[in-house]
């Protein structure tokens, strides 16, 4: 199974976030993600929260830690266009994540997949709430906080529009958390829209937020038949407890 | 394709072949080994003797896309190759394609179905895997692909 370790800046601070809201310090990011490559990491995602919000990307640190990872390396954040991307594909980033773009600028997936193809460009779909009936749905563009007026089964339609390869699930309130909803809040998800899940399964689907531990992990993608998870504090906190320690689970590790 | 044809890069390499060269290919750059693909309409290489399809046309395989790191199942002889190493791709050659060529390959299994992972020959090696980004599994690997060849 896939298992993505994710490292969340805040410019040049590397930082783990609780449901997207809150954050705590972690440290150096290249330090931290030069560690994640010795752990033998699967891959590695960079993710900058703000950056769409300010259209700034850390074009710098990106250049710096694309030039240390061994393995597949993405980058998430602010990516506004076929400059942005151009640029960030030259540094050595392999693949793209999209979050505000899908919902506000579809043209520029499109435009993305095009160029790259289909495995080369994720989307991170963020789920809030806890209930998941069509009504009470809000589909949630983190970095911008805006909810999109989209129903679930449009944005099924518009991953299949655009062709995009993979898709990220993230549940907002299980982000950073102990991970002691996450299977439940998934599975009930994942239950409630059966029909559009089916739609969208021929695609890379992973699990996003709240996997804290290895069993976690396992557990989520036998019961939920995904490809695999992106995981932040299980790769960022010692134990049960909150003490920063950056390591990669032996059990997913590539060397 | 297009643009290596247009900048006369396509004749080079060919060329090049054709006086001995060896040629390695990865990912794309391996597809493009081959006579073609159903991914576009221009013709390949034609140095292998095989087409890419995309691979959820392949009989048993239901992704689109397959990303991340697969063991490889299979191999012949020169320059066997093992181990485990990063895919990302949607086309690719399947292995019942490839059969008769005059080279040993192997293959990786997706949902029951055998898809070629690389191919070794004497003067051409092609990887659809990654090794630039399969850490040091990729790098050792590329570095006997050098050693098998200086051989020769």
């Amino acid at each position: 199974m896939r298992v993505l370790a994710n490292v969340q800046i805040d410019q040049n601070k590397a930082i783990k976030t609780f449901a997207f809201e809150e954050w705590k310090y972690l440290g150096d990011p290249l330090n931290i993600i030069r560690i994640l490559n010795q752990k033998g990491a699967q891959e590695i995602i960079l993710t900058d929260l703000l950056a769409s919000r300010s259209k700034e990307i850390n074009y710098e640190l990106i250049k710096y830690i694309a030039d240390e990872v061994s393995v597949p390396f993405s980058y998430g954040g602010g990516i506004s266009g076929a400059t942005d991307v151009k640029l960030l594909a030259s540094l050595g980033v392999e693949r793209f994540l999209v979050n505000s773009s899908f919902y506000q600028s579809p043209e520029i997936v499109d435009e993305l997949v095009k160029n790259l193809g289909s495995s080369s460009v994720s989307f991170s779909l963020d789920i809030s709430g806890q209930k998941f009936s069509n009504q009470e749905l809000h589909f949630t563009h983190t970095g911008a906080k805006f909810n999109s007026n989209l129903g679930f089964s449009e944005i099924c339609d518009r991953i299949r529009t655009l062709d995009v390869g993979e898709i990220v699930f993230r549940i907002v309130d299980v982000d950073g958390s102990d991970g002691s909803r996450t299977l439940e809040l998934y599975k009930s998800f994942f239950e409630n829209f059966e029909k559009e899940i089916s739609t969208i399964r021929e695609r890379q689907i992973l699990i996003g937020t709240g996997v804290r531990n290895v069993a976690l992990a396992e557990k989520l993608v036998n019961e939920l038949e995904v490809d695999g998870c992106v995981v932040g504090s299980m790769v960022s906190f010692a134990g049960a407890g909150s003490g920063v320690l950056i390591s990669f689970p032996k059990a997913f590790s590539v060397i | 394709m297009r643009s290596l044809n247009s900048s006369g890069f396509s004749e080079h390499l060919k060329s090049e072949h054709r006086s001995g060269a060896k040629i390695l290919g990865i990912c794309l750059g391996f597809q493009m080994l081959g006579g073609g693909s159903l991914e576009g309409t221009e013709l390949g290489l034609g140095l292998l003797n095989g087409n890419c399809r995309s691979i959820q046309d392949l009989e048993g395989v239901q992704k689109k896309v397959n990303n991340g790191w697969r063991n490889i199942e299979n191999g012949s002889d020169l320059g066997k190759i093992e181990g485990r190493y990063y895919f990302t791709h949607s086309y690719g050659y399947s292995a019942n394609q490839l059969e008769s060529q005059n080279h040993s390959f192997s293959t990786y299994r997706m949902q029951g179905t055998d898809i070629v992972a690389g191919v070794m020959g004497e003067t051409i090696a092609g990887f659809q895997f990654h090794p630039e980004r399969s850490h040091f599994q990729g790098l050792t690997l590329v570095q006997r692909v050098i050693d098998a060849w200086v051989k020769l």
